[in-house]
């Protein structure tokens, strides 16, 4: 029987690079715990007495993801990392139902620039593509190719986030002008 | 064969890496030229009297019929836009007007317009809430403060000294009059170019 398998070269690539996802932001986020905390507050989902503990709850929640999702245990760590893009995505999706579009993304690379569609748009899109990492991986033995490669995705991928994240920065500003 | 692939798919990676710093840098110029092109303060023309000039009590009538004095010293500042009620944008400025007044202290708001029948005049003042006392028709006016294009907005002080002037076309260029009254500039193009400048 035929089963639906991710070819490891991809699966690893995806793993390796939402850890260095998650591990960047939950290390922007310490370095910026208390911008952080307005951040979150801003959002006003959560009582404000309790932003502190849910500060905090977020950014080991971001570390774990980080370091599960290096280990034999990275299924934990794409159901943790699911569940925050999933979370990150409804609460970006509150608040541009509410109006509060001017509140600031809190996401990593980002800073200032408001809160739009695209947000929501790209953590689903980022929801998907960590899921697609727990699908059953083909057996294959992995070359030294299959590591350049990597090397040279995850390089691409870096790029393509901060292309993506300027363009976004762009966007908002140049929607505040109207 | 198999190492040319290799090398091929290598050196593809390595134009994918390239091509996408270069879309970064374009992104990044895109930016930077956002920030130089927003609007930052009201376009002041060339012709016309000079900030900080003092400007003559101008008799004009309102949709009244009754006299307003505009210019010359006042107990209040006046805040005079130009609008004519074929214009556009001077219609979706007129909210923006009528809330900036209202936050200002010590502040008159006139409108001004000329051309049209005194009918087109009273029935746009209707529509768009304009108490028809402040509504004055006068070509002296703008001919007097220079206006050469519409919505264009002008800020007299207490003393009938102008402090402000300038094209108008959205809340940007509106707030800048009165930033650039408070600030003691001539408008706020010339206290970036001396920021820029220091």
């Amino acid at each position: 029987m035929n089963t639906i398998g991710i070819d490891p070269l991809v699966q690893h690539t995806v793993l390796f690079g939402f850890a260095l996802v998650y591990g960047c932001s939950a290390i922007h986020k310490i370095r910026h715990y208390v911008i952080f905390r307005g951040t979150l507050e801003n959002y006003r989902l959560i009582p404000a007495g309790l932003s502190s503990a849910a500060t905090i709850m977020l950014i080991a929640a971001e570390l774990i993801t980080a370091l599960l999702l290096l280990t034999p245990m990275y299924l934990a760590g794409v159901a943790i990392g699911f569940t925050l893009q999933v979370a990150y995505c409804l609460a970006i999706s509150v608040n541009l139902a509410r109006g509060r579009v001017h509140i600031d993304c809190g996401c990593m690379g980002a800073d200032g620039e408001g809160i739009s569609i695209f947000h929501a748009v790209r953590n689903v899109l980022l929801a998907v593509l960590l899921a697609s990492a727990a699908l059953p991986p083909v057996i294959r033995e992995m070359g030294i190719l299959d590591g350049t490669i990597m090397v040279f995705a995850l390089l691409c991928s870096v790029v393509a986030w901060a292309v993506v994240n300027k363009m976004l920065s762009n966007y908002s500003q140049q929607a505040s002008w109207r | 064969m198999e190492t040319l692939i290799i090398a091929s798919n290598i050196l593809l990676w390595a134009i994918v890496l390239v091509l996408l710093i270069v879309v970064y840098a374009l992104a990044r110029q895109i930016g930077i030229l956002h920030e130089r092109v927003a609007p930052v303060g009201a376009l002041m023309p060339m012709n016309g009297p000079k900030i900080g000039e003092r400007v003559e009590p101008i008799k004009t009538d309102s949709l009244e019929q009754e006299k307003v004095i505009v210019g010359g010293p006042s107990d209040h500042r006046q805040f005079i836009f130009f609008l004519s009620p074929g214009c556009p944008v001077c219609k979706s400025l007129l909210p923006v007007v009528q809330m900036l007044s209202s936050d200002e202290d010590n502040l008159n708001l006139v409108y001004a317009s000329d051309g049209e029948t005194l009918k087109t005049h009273q029935q746009y003042a209707a529509d768009f809430n304009i108490p028809q006392q402040q509504y004055v028709l006068s070509t002296e006016l703008g001919m007097r403060l220079g206006v050469n294009k519409l919505p264009f907005a002008a800020l007299i002080d207490q003393h009938g000294v102008l402090r402000a002037r300038g094209l108008v076309n959205n809340r940007e260029h509106l707030e800048s009059l009165l930033a650039a009254d408070e600030m003691d500039v001539a408008s706020l193009q010339e206290y970036l170019g001396e920021q820029r400048a220091e």
